[in-house]
């Protein structure tokens, strides 16, 4: 009887339990998905080096880019947009736009450096000490607002932004960061979060990753309504970090990897990782594929 | 020797025999309760109290304060994606400011650019928001001069913050601004007062009502 209790229990925990094995021995910082025809996703490195990757996992063509370091890949549809440095070491200064084909149509340069940047649809925007500035073809730039009151660009409703500012951590001054929707539906959530940890926006919820309760070390995942902007769950997560929403699910990753629904942070999936953390990852179809923390790209059969 | 603070009148004095020997700027916390959300300012607790050490304070209930004033500092540039600051722990092992504290090298170098006008990580961690050092006191319930039994060190102190350590490195007028309960002394005042034993273990300190005046 104890036996087949066993076997029954061991069932359910394995059939929300995957794990992953390695898809390339090259060596990743992140992945995005693909808007192109035969083409799933697209892997970079910090050096400069796109991959190309077919449905079945194998590497189409590769670019590599004459930059310093390359911060973030954004889609826009119909091209990508590469956050990068060209000039300084450590401050992205250049924003490259590559077509399917991985040659750049267009380069802006930033010279003293983006504080962030937003890509929404087919309209890019970068953010340079609190002034908006629209990227337009060619190369040129259009300012938007030189008094945007914000640092950071979450996500755009209907071309009305989600604006976040970071915190003030001096003792004197203290203001924690703050995240707001304006408008008709407008809201407004605060939250402990740092420069080094944005929150996310995943449909009705905004989501601290690495949150710090009391300015502990302790890290955890906080979950806050948009609608009310009340907080929703808040859980204590190993080494906790939120590396993706998707649709109506959130991707965390703590001593695994979690597929989550935001309201709840109940797993839907579990997936082993051999080496924490997880810098990046994306769901297609389904199959969920992570950069871990030694950079090797891994796929899972949810 | 005593320490006399009127936080009314904004001054720290020192008392010798009766007699008002020297007199300070001082700055404690609002006469009425404040309204920051994440600790509100209150008035400086009135008493009669007695100095019991200096020491660099270090708390997580502010962020730039969890680090000692200090503390060595190592500029790692060369880690991915945006560099990383590390800073030196009581074990002498480096550990992490981004990953402990989610604090970036460009909030780091930001924070030195605003108070020394360098565009670079320093060597040592010169943002706790107590400055170099705290003075401490506490409520002396049995009047042994001495720290114990139910005793406890106050949570209010003597202090300096990190944007008057910086005029006074450049040679600057100090503004003293109110504190959430502390009180705030000038850098140099601060070294003088330390120069003359007014800090050392067992000297009182007379925090007095805001009404009262000197």
């Amino acid at each position: 009887m104890k036996f087949y209790l066993f076997i029954i229990l061991l069932s359910i925990s394995l059939s929300s339990h995957t794990y992953a094995h390695v898809v390339t021995d090259k060596l990743m910082s992140g992945i995005i998905e693909s808007h192109q025809k035969n083409i799933a996703y697209i892997g970079w490195t910090m050096q400069g080096q796109l991959y190309w990757f077919n449905s079945n996992d194998k590497i189409v063509y590769q670019k590599e880019y004459e930059i310093i370091r390359l911060y973030d890949v954004f889609n826009s549809g119909s091209a990508y947009y590469l956050l990068a440095s060209k000039h300084t070491e450590n401050v992205a200064d250049t924003v490259l736009m590559i077509n399917s084909s991985g040659n750049i149509s267009s380069e802006w340069r930033f010279d003293n450096g983006i504080t962030s940047m937003n890509v929404s649809g087919h309209n890019a925007t970068v953010i340079q000490h609190r002034t908006l500035i629209t990227l337009q073809p060619h190369g040129k730039t259009s300012l938007k607002d030189d008094s945007f009151d914000a640092d950071f660009i979450l996500g755009d409703i209907n071309n009305n932004p989600i604006k976040c500012k970071k915190p003030d951590l001096h003792k004197q001054s203290y203001q924690p960061g703050i995240c707001s929707r304006e408008g008709k539906s407008n809201w407004s959530v605060t939250g402990q979060w740092r420069n080094a940890n944005w929150p996310i926006w995943c449909g009705d919820y905004l989501i601290e990753k690495g949150f710090y309760k009391h300015f502990s070390k302790d890290r955890f995942i906080k979950v806050t309504s948009t609608q009310n902007g009340e907080e929703v769950i808040t859980k204590k997560v190993h080494k906790g970090q939120v590396v993706n929403c998707t649709g109506s699910r959130v991707l965390y990753s703590g001593k695994s990897l979690f597929l989550a629904e935001p309201q709840t942070l109940k797993t839907i999936k579990k997936v082993s990782v051999k080496n924490l953390p997880v810098w990046s990852a994306i769901i297609i179809g389904t199959a969920v594929y992570y950069v871990d923390g030694i950079g090797k790209l891994n796929k899972s059969i949810l | 020797m005593e320490l006399h603070f009127y936080p009314g009148q904004l001054l720290l004095a020192i008392k010798q025999a009766g007699v008002i020997k020297h007199r300070f700027s001082a700055h404690g916390g609002p006469a009425k309760k404040g309204t920051d959300p994440h600790m509100a300012e209150i008035p400086t607790t009135a008493g009669i109290f007695v100095i019991e050490k200096t020491h660099a304070y270090r708390t997580g209930t502010w962020p730039l304060s969890s680090i000692k004033w200090g503390v060595k500092l190592r500029d790692r540039k060369d880690i991915l994606p945006k560099g990383d600051v590390w800073y030196q722990l009581p074990s002498g092992q480096w550990g992490s400011i981004l990953k402990d504290y989610g604090i970036t090298r460009d909030d780091i170098i930001g924070m030195y650019s605003r108070l020394y006008h360098k565009n670079e990580v320093p060597g040592t961690w010169v943002f706790n928001d107590f400055g170099p050092i705290a003075i401490r006191y506490f409520k002396d319930l049995n009047g042994n001069n001495i720290l114990d039994g139910k005793e406890k060190l106050s949570g209010e102190m003597l202090h300096t913050t990190p944007d008057d350590e910086a005029s006074t490195f450049f040679k600057k007028k100090v503004t003293l601004t109110e504190s959430h309960g502390c009180i705030h002394i000038k850098p140099l005042d601060r070294d003088f007062l330390l120069n003359l034993g007014a800090f050392k273990q067992g000297t009182p300190f007379i925090v007095h009502h805001y009404h009262e005046k000197i």
